[in-house]
């Protein structure tokens, strides 16, 4: 704690007395002044000021002290309001602050925080739903959309260059698909309704398969690639999020890279952290858009103009993903090499629920 | 034949005088969005089926409790009574009738909780009639899948249990996951397998990734059964999926 109003008031206080006491003892001087102007000497009057103060002394650090517990015992509540308001998150709105009954300023600030985290939570609630609704409303008209297309497309006079458009037609389709999936997901996610599977997953052997499709798809590039086991560990985790998180990080491995490139998978244990590391060449992230990557719908500038139709919902999916685990992924980049780290605890503590 | 429309609107009977069935394999679609449902109906009866749809949940389960259908299609979100409850109302009654739900929240939560209910499976919308309609192939097939050792489709030939493929008595040598992904399409030869369905059953990907693995696969499983060998037998559908047969589509 750099500045505490605390410590702010013990040192407004305790030079209130100091200044009291300086008053008093120079007051006290120009008295012996008056009463014998010549009679004492200098050095005997001197003698009693110093006396005086020494004892003031014991008055004076009395008082601080009492000052300070004063001030430490009314400030009390504070903290602890201070610290029960630390802990509500984007996801933790239900929390209210507990009131202290006594009916003072500090419990009408209490409920107007808590008044204040409801109506955050309202409209919270409010924008999720309605994501999620209009993720539903799109779902339908994008079935029909589908099976219309697909109907059109069996037919058997269809010219070519109409089945090129209506084939075109239908990669939009699943491309929106996509994007309204993703949103729903992490709509659903940041409402704490997906819930994950978890069973004892060998994360040796995710990467090995992973491994497998990065070289599969990388064979148009020439790709290399490499898995550098330093430990295999296996921990609770849902498979599936993690397959889809790798799947994810490898497919953006392969797009990214260069000619002849490289993509190295890499396992190890550190400090009670299992370190899954997805590294590979190509042009790279400039440093000023490695903060940005894990947001919702960024795209970064080398994605956004080489034609891949990623939906820039991916990674922060990969993100979500992590935090469920109780985990994370940060990113760092050089020009060929780029390096993606998912650490996740090997205790899981993390709820069920997130 | 004669359709049978239940909670009917115009523009379905247009529709399925349309449509032509060839089987009697009867299909309840419970869906009352008029569009989707009359997508699946042209779907259905192209793929050979003898679709009828229902509007309501509730009025879904007096038909399914006293009718005979082949299997169900139902949507979760209907007015009546909703698709999880008609399904738990049906199994409650001890009526077995093989359920497929359909729901526009395609998240695993509530593929849990649907087949907690007691459906047999279970599609996120948006979804693809060929999918659809493996996936009802798959209900309704008898006692289970066919357990078929040995897979042909013309001179290729896939014996399962050993793990050896043959074109014409020449041995193809297949990764895992290509050889699953051979299975799979010769189970369904002659009929279009979307990429979801390929996504689902031999990568066990319940999700669109957005990546072009299953066409690299296709493409490299080509190389090994088509090269050197005709007719090609691995067939692109453009824009719906891939299919195996020994004529081309």
């Amino acid at each position: 704690m750099t500045k505490s109003l605390r410590k702010r008031l013990c040192w407004w206080h305790t030079g209130l007395f100091a200044a009291a006491i300086a008053i008093s003892l120079l007051l006290a001087w120009k008295e012996l002044h008056r009463h014998d102007p010549a009679g004492t000497s200098t050095g005997e009057k001197w003698q009693f000021i110093t006396d005086t103060a020494l004892e003031s002394c014991v008055p004076f650090v009395l008082l601080g002290a009492v000052s300070w517990w004063l001030i430490h015992r009314s400030l009390a509540p504070v903290v602890k309001l201070a610290e029960a308001a630390e802990h509500i998150h984007e996801d933790s709105l239900h929390r209210r602050l507990p009131l202290l009954g006594t009916g003072d300023e500090l419990d009408r600030l209490t409920s107007v925080m808590n008044d204040m985290t409801g109506r955050l939570e309202t409209s919270f609630a409010r924008v999720r739903e309605f994501t999620l609704h209009a993720s539903h409303e799109l779902k339908t008209p994008l079935t029909i959309l589908r099976s219309g297309f697909e109907q059109s497309l069996s037919r058997h006079d269809l010219s070519e260059p109409m089945r090129d458009q209506i084939i075109s037609w239908l990669d939009e389709v699943d491309r929106l698909n996509r994007v309204v999936s993703g949103l729903t997901l992490l709509t659903q996610a940041d409402a704490g309704q997906v819930t994950l599977m978890t069973e004892e997953v060998a994360l040796h052997d995710l990467l090995r398969d992973a491994a497998s499709e990065a070289e599969i798809l990388g064979q148009s590039l020439n790709l290399t690639v490499a898995v550098v086991l330093e430990d295999t560990i296996a921990l609770r985790a849902d498979r599936h999020r993690l397959r889809q998180l790798l799947l994810n990080l490898t497919d953006n491995a392969v797009k990214y890279n260069r000619e002849a490139g490289y993509i190295r998978y890499g396992l190890k244990q550190e400090g009670g952290h299992a370190l899954l590391i997805v590294e590979s060449g190509g042009r790279g992230i400039p440093g000023d858009e490695l903060p940005h990557i894990f947001n919702r719908f960024y795209r970064s500038s080398s994605s956004r103009g080489s034609g891949q139709d990623g939906v820039g919902l991916g990674l922060s999916i990969c993100q979500w993903i992590a935090h469920a685990h109780g985990g994370e992924i940060t990113a760092t980049s050089v020009p060929d090499h780029t390096a993606l780290t998912l650490r996740l605890p090997l205790q899981q503590t993390h709820s069920q629920h997130l | 034949m004669e359709f049978k429309v239940h909670s009917p609107t115009r523009r379905f009977m247009i529709l399925l005088k349309t449509a032509n069935v060839l089987s009697d394999m009867r299909i309840l679609i419970v869906e009352d969005e008029a569009r989707t449902a009359a997508g699946l109906v042209t779907g259905l009866a192209a793929a050979g089926f003898a679709p009828e749809v229902s509007g309501r949940g509730d009025e879904a389960v007096e038909l399914i409790s006293t009718q005979a259908y082949d299997a169900v299609v139902m949507d979760i979100m209907l007015p009546g009574c909703d698709g999880l409850t008609a399904v738990r109302r049906l199994r409650s009654r001890s009526n077995s009738t093989p359920i497929l739900l359909l729901s526009a929240l395609g998240e695993v939560d509530q593929r849990i909780e649907g087949l907690n209910a007691g459906a047999d499976d279970y599609l996120a919308k948006p979804f693809a009639i060929g999918e659809v309609v493996a996936r009802l192939q798959a209900l309704t097939r008898r006692g289970g899948e066919s357990k078929a050792i040995l897979l042909r489709v013309a001179d290729l030939t896939l014996d399962v249990p050993h793990r050896i493929a043959a074109r014409g008595g020449r041995l193809i040598e297949l990764s895992a996951r290509e050889f699953r992904l051979l299975e799979v399409l010769m189970k369904q030869a002659g009929q279009v397998c979307p990429r979801s369905l390929l996504l689902r059953e031999v990568w066990d990907y319940n999700f669109d990734p957005g990546t072009n693995l299953v066409d690299v696969y296709i493409r490299k499983l080509r190389e090994k059964t088509d090269s050197g060998a005709s007719p090609p037998l691995l067939h692109t559908i453009r824009g719906v999926g891939y299919m195996l047969s020994e004529t081309a589509p």
